[in-house]
């Protein structure tokens, strides 16, 4: 399948690309809706929103699709079925993949429940908080349960 | 923590011309995917300590003829 080919490089472009703008989108749209005043006639909050949704579920479709060939190796509750399958080298490739996603997703949800929860109560504050906390304390809590860490 | 990550070359591919075994083949018998077998000729992943001593059985030869941390001399350059 061409969409999936990799480049000289050994880097997948394409699939990286096609990934990476919808929930950009998503989110740009989404957040331009909030910004419009509700009281105006000619104000374009509706159509940032449905162009919100269109995205989010263009990245849902897009997820499913492109992954599902790689769904054993990449989606963390499944891989474990066939993880015998998968030589030391496909192994060790897997495992800096999830290191790296768990890096950029622990900025991504940092930044955004920042930006979400700026204004908010303090109580919903702390909440938000005591998450990301967990989240940057999670690798040492689950190496505390590992023996050979 | 050491950073200094040591090139291992090997003589997988000249041994596997050898003894006349395509990647597949090798791979099927290492128990890795054929990919991996290219990864290896290539340099860009050093195996473990037991996928080493399975190729070596396979060649049937020593480790140190197949894995170095020097680059191998050409076999017409070596005396006999």
């Amino acid at each position: 399948m061409k969409m999936t080919k990799k480049s000289a490089s050994g880097h997948n472009w394409t699939l990286g690309t096609l990934l990476v703008i919808p929930p950009i989108l998503t989110l740009f749209f989404t957040n331009l809706s909030t910004y419009q005043p509700l009281y105006e006639t000619d104000t374009n909050k509706y159509i940032y929103e449905n162009l919100g949704v269109v995205f989010l579920s263009l990245f849902i479709l897009l997820t499913i699709l492109m992954s599902f060939r790689h769904r054993f190796v990449y989606w963390p509750f499944l891989s474990k079925h066939d993880r015998e399958s998968m030589d030391e080298r496909q192994l060790i490739v897997r495992n800096r993949v999830y290191e790296r996603s768990y890096k950029m997703m622990a900025i991504a949800i940092t930044l955004a429940l920042y930006g979400l929860n700026l204004n908010d109560n303090v109580m919903r504050q702390m909440f938000v908080w005591t998450f990301v906390c967990g989240y940057f304390a999670m690798p040492l809590i689950v190496a505390a349960r590992q023996k050979d860490s | 923590m050491c950073n200094n990550i040591v090139m291992i070359h090997n003589r997988v591919a000249v041994l596997r011309t050898e003894i006349g075994l395509s990647r597949q083949e090798l791979a099927d018998k290492a128990g890795v995917n054929y990919q991996t077998i290219g990864f290896i000729e290539r340099g860009d992943y050093s195996p473990s300590l037991e996928l080493a001593f399975k190729f070596t059985e396979i060649f049937n030869v020593g480790i140190t003829d197949v894995f170095s941390d020097k680059p191998f001399k050409p076999l017409i350059e070596r005396k006999i």
